[in-house]
């Protein structure tokens, strides 16, 4: 850990640091790792986006944290050096497979929807960004690829060669095959599972695809082509979300979006601001008729900027007083402009983070 | 806060009158009396008879210090000048220390006056500007030159300008080693305003105030283009300006063009201030284009959220 | 006893002053017997205040010394923001202290500059002391700067802010080091080793006098003295690729006022291709000409200085400027067609 350390410490030192030094940083992040839950490691993501953090104790807990093994580490006045810190916390935690909720999906997918809008030429060490990228693209494909199934013969069964009256034999032979037939029984069940899996897998791709073919929208029950731009972003998002079974999202999903909206019409004559997409979308039918789901989805408030601005603009009642809210939780302008494929891109990822599929 | 004949005296000498007087309407007031009033009064005095304070007083490097309030408000304000004059922020920008009485008003402040007089601003004059002008005139005078002598054809009288180095003015003077007291006036303040921001309580108040503005606001007669206090800062103390725009976060400001004069206090100038009804008349006080007399004013800002 | 503290100068044992001043109380590095005592005493007095910043009843506090900073002083710059490091190199009188003088006076003199904000600089005092002897209030007959002692290195520090974007404060550090250090660099493999401070820097900008390029008596040694600078860095390894290099050549009004000019520009030109042609493909390069405080030229002051600013500001060792590229993974054939699928439109 400690070179991967010392190369992101770059951002924050002139003067190289210490192998003791590094060495403190180590054995701090080693015991956050083991010990901090969820939340602690997103507002590390927060902390690294120079976002708000959620949690107001967070900042004096992560002074103190690394104070426990270095008492010289400052509290005042070493911002970039906390940020390289939370990055390296971060990426330390992407390495390693946790036993038990192994939630890298969540903070990696949290690095890449929290960083919307922000350039990043200001995102330091982006290699963070990199490699939360790189992790979901191989989570993907983990998580699509079936075990092999197992090798299942007759062959596997003793066979019962008759000879006159010996028991023992017998007994010895029965307990053989029942053991092998235990075996070939959860062999069977094994193989049910790799093949229901398989078959799961196998939905989700033919979902997607029957859905890019009949270039039918579920959702509004209507043609691709009959959907407003405006509204695009957030149908086209949606309708891939309800489709996709496993988390992390495919790993081409932004050849489907894209593929989605060569039906849109004028989807490519405008860039929208996110002011105007949010208000478009939150005066929408669409978003309008399910309300209810929206306010169910979980929160993460300024990791989720853009279902964070439709919630605010909710609470206001379309009244354009969210984007002052939004300004300053997810330290995002109102009036950046994106393609409205970039946009769908972003809110088909907020809502993987925010409410994961049931597998 | 300000540095040596920043305008500090004659603005607490002004603001004391007018706050003891109550001449003018104004919601702040005093809260009690000092205690100790000598120097008040003394800079009051001196005021009122149209002089400038006296610099040898010891009375200078004491802190001054009084109570004041808005009228129909609870909450008491000490407005404290830690030195009138300047001699400490001198000190402080050369000899990087700041006092144990400094460090407490700084650390309970809720804003700051900085006192800045356009007469004693000293700017970064390069020798190479003179020395472009030089060539100018050298240029002008050749071709002036050259003109003449066209004209005269070659009179025998005709004189030719030269630069020697008896004419060179520079010659004239020997070079001058530099002290922390040569340094710009609008680096020193921003370096005085950098040693308290670990300090103060972010964001805080800053009302600039750029005396001696009657001097201004008579240029500004004489010219199409207005220079209100906030364009003056901007144009004549540039780095300070950046300074404090681009720290928003922790100075949040604004500019008042004070003078508690009223006036040069030069012989044939000082007549035309006796002719003044009140002496609080006399005050002039310009907020962006508002001119007006409440000396008061730039407190106001300060106290006000 | 007298003393001179510049490197070189042999005004004590010869009594010939280096920067040839006629009156040694004129130069700034030389003390005369009473001067030194009083500057003894001075120091004297310093020690007391840090006797009494030691005694916990005085309570004072003292403050950033406003002097250029030392390398243990820097990464609290650093760690507290976005900061970028400068090496300012090249030979003796290459003009490196003066083009930031000039940088600096462009803040000073304009309300913004290049679309930046002045917000702070811990070195203040530094820069004051630096630039006065260019001043009219010194008296000086010509504008100067005065050679910088220091072999070791030291740094000014510039705090800057975007103009449209306030909050985003980015620090400049420029090394503040003699070219007497450079010489040394140029000529010691194992002094070249040591400068590891290279590795960290996001800019080299190395400095050729372009008066003395263009002066037959001094261009040959000129040359291969800027050249040996940046060989025995990059030989080492020290100056890494990430850094980017821009060759300065400076003092661009000594160059206009020769006659003669296409000459010298063909040799100027040469030494150009010879850092193109060996640095290029390992280095990012860029060619600038300056002349920072131009004497009685047509060029106007601070001629250059603008370009190699822009490259400053907006360039880093750090920066990831290139769009994330959405990584479609390269599937082996064998792949499903669903994971490599890439639609057409």
């Amino acid at each position: 850990m400690i070179t991967a350390l010392a190369e992101l410490y770059r951002a924050a030192a002139i003067q190289l640091f210490t192998e003791e030094m590094l060495g403190k940083r180590e054995k701090t992040i080693t015991n956050i790792i083991a010990k901090k839950k969820q939340e602690w490691f997103l507002d590390c993501v927060r902390m690294y986006l120079q976002k708000p953090v959620e949690d107001t104790t967070f900042p004096a807990d992560f002074v103190k944290t690394f104070q426990e093994d270095d008492a010289l580490f400052e509290s005042d006045g070493n911002q970039m050096e906390q940020r390289t810190l939370a990055a390296a916390i971060i990426s330390e935690f992407l390495k390693k497979k946790r036993e038990k909720n192994d939630d890298r999906t969540v903070i990696a997918l949290a690095v890449i929807t929290g960083k919307f809008s922000i350039p990043h030429s200001s995102i330091v060490n982006f290699t963070l960004v990199e490699q939360a990228h790189a992790f979901l693209q191989q989570e993907a494909k983990n998580k699509r690829n079936t075990k092999e199934l197992r090798s299942i013969s007759v062959a596997d069964f003793p066979s019962f060669v008759q000879t006159a009256g010996d028991i023992t034999k017998i007994d010895a032979f029965l307990k053989d095959f029942s053991d092998k037939f235990q075996a070939f029984v959860k062999k069977i069940e094994v193989n049910d599972l790799t093949l229901k899996r398989k078959v799961f897998v196998l939905e989700e791709e033919s979902d997607i695809h029957w859905w890019l073919f009949r270039r039918q929208s579920t959702l509004l029950n209507s043609h691709l082509s009959a959907i407003d731009a405006d509204i695009a972003p957030l149908a086209i998002a949606w309708e891939l979300w309800s489709l996709t079974r496993i988390s992390p999202a495919p790993a081409n999903y932004l050849e489907f979006i894209k593929n989605a909206f060569t039906n849109i019409v004028d989807a490519d004559n405008t860039t929208p601001s996110v002011a105007e997409a949010i208000n478009a979308t939150y005066s929408s039918d669409l978003f309008t008729e399910n309300k209810q789901l929206f306010s169910d989805l979980g929160d993460y408030n300024n990791l989720t900027p853009l279902l964070f601005a439709l919630r605010k603009a909710a609470e206001s009642g379309g009244d354009d007083g969210w984007t002052a809210a939004f300004k300053y939780t997810t330290k995002s302008e109102p009036d950046a402009t994106f393609s409205r494929i970039d946009l769908a891109t972003q809110m088909y990822l907020e809502l993987l983070l925010v409410k994961s599929p049931l597998e | 806060m300000g540095l040596h004949g920043a305008g500090k005296s004659t603005f607490i000498g002004a603001l004391w009158h007018i706050l003891e007087s109550k001449e003018i309407p104004s919601t702040l007031m005093m809260e009690a009396e000092p205690d100790n009033r000598e120097y008040l009064n003394e800079l009051r005095e001196a005021w009122l008879e149209f002089r400038i304070p006296g610099r040898t007083s010891t009375q200078l490097f004491k802190p001054l210090e009084f109570q004041i309030k808005e009228t129909g408000k609870d909450e008491v304000f000490t407005f404290t000048f830690p030195d009138l004059s300047g001699e400490m922020y001198e000190s402080q920008f050369e000899h990087r220390k700041l006092s144990p009485e400094y460090l407490k008003s700084a650390t309970t402040c809720c804003g700051i006056l900085v006192f800045i007089n356009p007469d004693g601003v000293r700017a970064p004059n390069l020798i190479v500007d003179v020395d472009n002008i030089d060539k100018a005139f050298s240029n002008f005078f050749g071709q002036l030159q050259q003109q003449a002598e066209k004209e005269k054809k070659g009179a025998p009288d005709a004189q030719k300008f030269e630069e020697t180095d008896e004419n060179k003015l520079s010659t004239l003077f020997k070079e001058i080693k530099w002290q922390h007291k040569y340094s710009q006036s609008q680096v020193k303040l921003i370096d005085i305003l950098q040693m308290i921001i670990p300090l103060i309580n972010k964001p805080c108040k800053v009302a600039f105030i750029i005396s001696a503005w009657d001097v201004i606001i008579k240029a500004n007669k004489q010219q199409l283009r207005q220079v209100t206090p906030a364009i003056w800062l901007a144009e004549q103390v540039p780095l300070l300006h950046q300074f404090i725009t681009s720290n928003a976060d922790i100075f949040s400001y604004e500019v008042f063009g004070v003078s508690a004069q009223g006036g040069s206090y030069d012989k044939k100038a000082v007549e035309e201030l006796y002719k003044v009804n009140l002496p609080s008349d006399r005050v002039v006080v310009q907020h962006n284009d508002e001119v007006g007399k409440d000396i008061t004013l730039p407190i106001k800002w300060l106290l006000n959220e | 006893m007298p003393t001179c503290n510049e490197v070189g100068c042999e005004v004590v044992t010869k009594g010939v002053c280096l920067n040839h001043f006629e009156d040694l109380k004129s130069c700034s590095h030389y003390s005369s017997e009473g001067e030194v005592a009083s500057r003894q005493e001075d120091a004297n007095i310093i020690d007391d205040e840090n006797a009494t910043d030691a005694n916990p009843n005085d309570g004072g506090l003292k403050v950033h010394t406003g002097l250029s900073l030392l390398e243990e002083e820097i990464n609290a710059i650093s760690k507290d923001d976005y900061t970028r490091l400068i090496i300012l190199a090249g030979m003796p009188e290459a003009g490196k202290t003066t083009a930031l003088l000039c940088l600096m006076h462009q803040f000073q003199t304009q309300s913004n500059y290049r679309n930046y904000l002045f917000a702070g600089s811990k070195t203040l005092v530094d820069l004051e002391e630096k630039a006065w002897p260019s001043r009219t209030d010194s008296k000086n007959e010509s504008a100067k700067t005065v050679r910088t002692n220091d072999m070791v290195p030291k740094f000014i520090h510039l705090k800057l802010a975007k103009q449209q974007q306030l909050e985003k404060k980015e620090n400049l550090l420029f090394t503040d080091v003699s070219g007497e250090l450079f010489k040394t660099l140029k000529d010691s493999t194992s002094e070249s080793k040591k400068f590891v401070l290279a590795n960290r820097a996001d800019h080299f900008a190395l400095f050729f006098d372009a008066g003395a390029l263009s002066d037959p008596s001094q261009k040959f040694a000129a040359r291969i003295a800027g050249l040996g600078i940046l060989k025995s860095l990059t030989d080492v390894g020290v100056l890494l690729p990430k850094t980017r290099i821009q060759i300065v050549f400076s003092r661009w009004d000594l160059f206009e006022s020769k006659s003669d000019k296409d000459r010298h520009r063909a040799f100027i030109e040469t030494i150009q291709k010879e850092i193109h042609d060996k640095y290029s493909t390992k280095y990012s390069l860029s060619f600038h000409i300056i002349a920072s405080r131009p004497y009685k030229s047509t060029l106007p002051f601070a001629f250059g200085i603008d370009e190699l600013f822009d490259i400053w500001i907006s360039k880093s060792q750090l920066d990831f400027n290139r769009e994330l590229l959405e990584v479609i993974p390269q599937e082996e054939k064998n792949a499903r067609h669903f994971l490599q699928y890439t639609f057409s439109k």
